[in-house]
């Protein structure tokens, strides 16, 4: 019951900031919501038993990422007018119709499809979500998934070197 | 046997790693030798033990890779895809006197994110090749740093390409919840749910951005025109043959018992993308545009042969294979020509064919298999195309791709026009690279082998559905 009860909050205010974010014309209010977005989120992984990934959202998303974002926009520094400038208003209007009409379908199709969403198994041991468990997960069912990760982090420290170095010889 | 399963993408990682460790040691020109070699190498060893992954048909690492013939023969592709781009790259890079060598790398790592991307057998090794080839690709794709087309075709790319991703992250987690599972194969067999079905839908729009299909090409003709010329060639050959080779084995497989959306859907981007793309290429004076027009217009032809997988998936898989294979070469050896001779607009290209002959020849050879004419390689990938449309009844979009591609013609022999018919324009020599040279070789034999005697590869295709199912 309380989980219940505490669940519906954070979910609540995860989704009303997200909506903030994207109703925002500041882009500053607009990160600042982000961020206020991940602390609800956090916690909704900490009611799924899974404290290690609600740590790592707070830490790499609220913590690097955001402050990361919050620095570009400031370098930027977009001057006002350039924020309403843009696209045309009908093309805007017909776009935001469309992606309206697709939150009705989405929404309606989850509602009427909600029972054949697969049952989440309730027998969920206490150490699911720990970090040992987590480990056991990525260095022996997901070891290939893992060592292609780091493939991957090779690539872009390969690409942030080149493309922000001023003289590369 | 299970690593075997990694030895292609392994070998292609740890030649990336060589070439970026070479840099340190040797100087100048000499740097640009060492790492063709060291790439072409690793190429080479990678597709020698693709080869002997022929006729495994298993899943390793908890069904993370999903070995079987029709991964193994994409990966082939891709492979000898990049092969021919490393070659024309070297005669490019020799071109715009560019030193970097991390160009290499990057090339081997998407190379890497390709052979993984066309193996994976669960959602989460899907999601990781394609993302290391699209890094890569990103990065490739503005490497001239000081041009500014260059960095508006990287800067369009990523955040067109990072958005996309979103949606087929968002499909993926949709597909999870509504049946639990991440393994491809054990996704088909959950029953039809409002949940597989939205994640159907955002996957699609992520699969059709990155093969460049109408309405989410707009992103193609900037990007290909901006990239450097070898990349360009890349991201038409490699790109599109490892993207092809996760959408089909996602949709066939993960999604067969939605068979009714997406034929539907996909019967209608198919025609929209033979259209706009044959029809606005007619208007193109830059080659290169040219060339990203018509990419648009082949995906169109593959996505017709697709949507015939409702009722043929063998056929359907087979003749998209087929035609992959073919546009490899032809693609790539165009590409070439364009390094080769320095030149990108239709105007300059006039009397070429008149000072560099054999150069001439090969360009006419690309072209005509481009536009589809008989004993090349486009011909053959066309006629298995249509037939297999036309025989799963799917008239009216097989009509439109005819008469879409009869318009193709037009503007492919233009430029043959040029090439022969024109007036030489006296222009700078082009420049004479053997690595260029031997990939326009290739290419023309990879062009008349497929066209002329495709009897074995067809023999070898028609088997890579079934090696799917096992």
């Amino acid at each position: 019951m309380i989980l219940d009860a505490l669940f519906l909050i954070n979910a609540l205010l995860a989704v009303g900031f997200a909506v903030a974010m994207i109703t925002r014309k500041n882009p500053i209010y607009s990160a600042l919501c982000l961020i206020a977005t991940f602390f609800p989120l956090a916690f909704i992984f900490l009611l799924l038993w899974a404290p290690f990934v609600a740590m790592i959202q707070i830490m790499v998303y609220a913590g690097a990422i955001m402050v990361l974002f919050v620095f570009v926009i400031m370098m930027i520094n977009t001057e006002k007018q350039e924020l309403e400038a843009g696209k045309p208003k009908w093309y805007r209007r017909i776009a935001g119709a469309i992606a309206f009409l697709f939150v009705i379908v989405g929404f309606y199709s989850i509602v009427m499809g909600i029972n054949s969403i697969a049952p989440v198994d309730s027998s969920i041991k206490e150490e699911f979500g720990s970090t040992a468990a987590l480990g056991h997960l990525i260095f022996d069912k997901y070891l290939i998934q893992f060592e292609l990760v780091s493939v991957l982090i090779l690539v872009a420290v390969i690409g942030a070197v080149f493309l922000a170095k001023k003289n590369l010889d | 046997m299970q690593f075997q399963a990694i030895y292609p993408g392994s070998l292609l990682v740890a030649a990336a790693i060589l070439v970026l460790m070479a840099q340190s040691f040797v100087k100048g020109e000499k740097k640009l030798t060492i790492s063709l070699i060291i790439s072409l190498i690793g190429v080479i060893l990678a597709i020698f033990f693709t080869f002997k992954l022929f006729g495994v048909n298993e899943s390793f690492y908890e069904n993370a890779l999903r070995v079987d013939d029709f991964g193994v023969f994409l990966s082939l592709v891709a492979l000898i895809g990049t092969a021919l781009t490393i070659l024309i790259s070297a005669g490019y890079l020799k071109k715009v006197k560019s030193y970097y060598t991390e160009y290499y790398a990057l090339i081997l790592l998407a190379a890497c994110g390709m052979v993984f991307l066309t193996i994976s057998g669960d959602l989460i090794t899907f999601l990781i090749g394609l993302e290391i080839m699209s890094i890569s690709i990103y990065i490739l794709a503005g490497f001239n740093r000081e041009s500014k087309k260059s960095n508006e075709a990287a800067m369009k790319y990523f955040i067109l390409g990072a958005f996309s991703t979103g949606f087929l992250l968002f499909g993926m987690s949709m597909v999870y919840g509504a049946t639990g599972e991440i393994v491809i194969s054990e996704i088909g067999k959950a029953e039809k749910s409002a949940g597989m079905l939205i994640g159907l839908g955002l996957m699609l729009v992520g699969f059709l951005f990155k093969i460049g299909a109408v309405p989410f090409q707009n992103w193609v003709p900037d990007v290909y025109e901006g990239a450097p010329t070898p990349i360009t060639a890349f991201m038409a050959a490699g790109v599109k043959t490892a993207g092809f080779a996760a959408f089909v084995r996602i949709i066939l497989i993960a999604f067969q018992n939605c068979g009714e959306e997406w034929h539907t859907i996909l019967q209608v981007i198919a025609v929209l993308s033979m259209i706009v793309g044959n029809v606005v290429a007619i208007s193109q004076r830059n080659i290169k545009r040219l060339l990203a027009y018509s990419s648009i217009a082949h995906t169109g032809y593959m996505l017709l042969a697709f949507a015939a997988a409702k009722s043929d998936p063998n056929m359907a898989s087979s003749s998209i294979l087929f035609y992959l294979f073919t546009y490899t070469f032809t693609v790539i050896g165009a590409f070439g020509i364009l390094i080769y001779s320095g030149r990108e607009n239709l105007d300059d290209f006039a009397g070429f064919a008149h000072q560099k002959r054999f150069m001439g020849i090969a360009m006419t050879v690309f072209f005509f298999s481009l536009a589809g004419i008989p004993s090349t390689a486009g011909f053959m990938g066309k006629l298995f195309i249509f037939m297999t449309a036309i025989d799963q009844k799917l008239y009216w979009a097989s009509v439109i791709g005819i008469i879409t591609s009869m318009i193709s013609v037009f503007y492919y022999l233009r430029v043959v026009v040029y090439l022969y018919m024109k007036p030489e324009v006296t222009r700078a020599a082009p420049l004479t690279d053997w690595n260029v040279a031997i990939a326009s070789a290739v290419s023309v034999i990879g062009v008349f082998v497929l066209g002329l005697i495709p009897q074995s590869v067809i023999q070898l295709i028609l088997t890579t559905y079934q090696s799917m199912l096992q």
